[in-house]
């Protein structure tokens, strides 16, 4: 589903991604970790169109995507839900939802009633669909950050720490939701610090560091690296 | 219901108006409606749109000249010639917008001031437009006289009504939602599918087109025109004083906006020197006072209103 080649981005003279590969097929979830500044959500910048790439490819369903913008990587399938939501504040949460469906897959009328109240409901966003995004508190915001992408209809689903606030209940229901949503036509990223909740959501793990992939293998080999124990547990130890 | 019922006694109002109303007081009216349009058509592309023009004076004389030159060419009723206006003016602004659309922020603005210069000298330099002397409604003959007055005031009420109906179904419609969400955040837009070039250039083309519209019906009952009237600058401080002081990216802003205009221009009389000074005074003093202009401290006054009722 999607292919990424050699991906790299610098800022003037740091490099944030340098050099990153990976695929993820349909039905699978690779779950992305790193310490803080690692380059995840840059590396999700440049797989969204939001930054253009330095240099690599980027590949879904064989079609190169590298070079096209934002708007029309979602209408083919790529979403993304930020790290730091981006609600719109006069807009309601279902006009976010109708908008998300209508500009993303290009739906109408019937379908997209149906996918905006599946998005709603799956977000458990149902009873806020009439406030604006300005109304709505963090945790809030951080659903219908998902719920958007959800609503675009994607192949591709990128997730950029939308656990941020949850309860250890919430993470469970989370862990529920994306696992409910792996079928054969979605390919998942999610990007988590929780290292128990993405163990127990992802088929495999990338590991990333100083832009550089430190590994990527199955959940238990990864938490079991010595590297990761040093460079993320142990961190998060401390934390 | 009772709004629409209000609204709708208001537009038989004016529609009725010409039956009770001297030629004086018509063509003040034909005058207001024609600025409540061009108000509409701009506050679509900069409060709505989020781009500010200052060259849409450019279009409200080629609205003027596409009336006078397609009655003089074709043979097309002055009235059928508003809507042909709104169509090349439309023409226009899509062939241009590649251009202005590469340019961002500030200079999109300097690129429509440029525009509307450009308009003005090709209009003034050109012998098929007239030149510097102008052109007279060469179709003035198929005119009724004594309807003139109440035709143009029509026209001006069709044109004024139907930007703000426009307007207004716009914002409820799904192209609605897109631009608001790229006013409000447009990498967010775009990153759930929203194609920024598309939606500007669709609201670029409409603004246009009913300024032209709007230029063409102001111009019509002067059955003469000249380049210096046509592409003069106080259109420009006009839509943009109205529509500040009406309140940008409002509905009821333009109506509200020229209301104040008009009570400004008949009873003070200013002197021209003065009369941009005390436009420019007015347009400050509201901007620190009432960020939302007029619509918005009706809108704050209402709300007040209806939460003292709820509360005994
Ligand atoms: N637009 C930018 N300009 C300059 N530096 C940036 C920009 N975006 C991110 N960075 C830098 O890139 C590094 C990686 O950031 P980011 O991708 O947000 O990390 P992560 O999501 O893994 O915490 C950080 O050092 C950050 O300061
Ligand atoms: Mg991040």
């Amino acid at each position: 589903m999607l292919e990424v080649s050699d991906l790299r981005k610098s800022f003037g003279r740091l490099t944030v991604v340098d050099g990153v590969s990976t695929t993820v097929a349909g039905g699978e979830c690779l779950g992305v970790m790193g310490p803080n500044g690692a380059g995840k959500s840059t590396l999700f910048d440049l797989l969204a169109g939001a930054t253009p790439v330095d240099g690599g490819t980027i590949r879904l369903d064989g079609r190169d995507v590298t070079g096209l913008p934002p708007e029309i990587r979602v209408q083919a399938g790529i979403a993304r839900a930020f790290q730091i939501p981006k609600p719109f504040p006069t807009l309601s949460v279902r006009e976010h939802l109708v908008l998300a469906a209508s500009a993303g897959q290009g739906l109408r009328g019937a379908a997209l009633a149906g996918q905006v109240d599946e998005a709603l409901e799956r977000t458990g966003l149902g009873d806020k669909a009439g406030r604006t995004g300005r109304e709505l508190r963090l945790l809030d915001r951080k659903r219908l950050e998902l719920a958007k992408a959800l609503a675009s209809g994607p192949r591709v689903l990128l997730l950029d720490e939308i656990s941020g606030g949850l309860t250890e209940h919430e993470v469970h229901a989370l862990v529920d939701l994306i696992r409910g949503l792996k079928s054969p036509g979605l390919a998942i990223l999610w990007i988590e610090h929780i290292a128990h909740a993405l163990k127990a959501a992802s088929d495999r793990i990338l590991m990333l560091h100083l832009g550089r992939k430190v590994i990527e293998d199955i959940p238990d080999t990864v938490t079991r690296d010595p590297r990761v124990r040093e460079l993320y547990l142990g961190q998060a130890h401390h934390a | 219901m009772r709004p629409g019922i209000l609204l709708a006694v208001a537009v038989v109002a004016l529609v009725l108006l010409p039956f009770g109303a001297d030629r004086g007081m018509l063509f003040l009216a034909s005058e207001i409606l024609v600025v409540v349009a061009l108000s509409q058509a701009w506050n679509l592309l900069a409060g709505y749109g989020g781009l500010l023009s200052p060259g849409h004076h450019g279009f409200v004389g080629i609205g003027g000249y596409a009336l006078y030159v397609l009655t003089r060419d074709l043979p097309v009723h002055p009235y059928m010639a508003i809507p042909l206006a709104g169509i090349v003016t439309a023409v226009l602004g899509f062939l241009l917008a590649p251009i202005l659309f590469r340019l961002r922020e500030v200079y999109f603005a300097v690129g429509m001031w440029v525009a509307a210069e450009i308009f003005r000298i090709v209009v003034m330099r050109w012998d098929y437009t007239g030149g510097a002397a102008g052109l007279p409604l060469a179709a003035a003959r198929s005119l009724n006289r004594e309807w003139m007055g109440a035709s143009a005031y029509w026209l001006a009420l069709a044109v004024a009504l139907g930007a703000t109906a426009l307007v207004w179904a716009l914002m409820r419609s799904n192209f609605g939602l897109r631009l608001r969400a790229l006013k409000d955040d447009e990498l967010a837009a775009r990153s759930i599918g929203v194609a920024p070039h598309r939606v500007r250039l669709a609201v670029f083309v409409l603004s246009v087109a009913l300024t032209g519209m709007a230029g063409a019906v102001s111009f019509l009952s002067a059955l003469f025109i000249t380049p210096v009237a046509a592409f003069d600058i106080n259109w420009m401080v006009t839509i943009v004083f109205v529509t500040i002081i009406g309140g940008i990216g409002r509905i009821s802003g333009p109506f509200l906006g020229a209301a104040l205009y008009f009570v400004l221009r008949e009873t003070l009389a200013f002197s021209s020197s003065w009369y941009l000074v005390a436009l420019g005074a007015t347009a400050v003093l509201v901007m620190l006072v009432m960020p939302g202009g007029l619509a918005g401290a009706l809108d704050r006054l209402l709300s007040r209103k209806s939460t003292m009722e709820t509360q005994p």
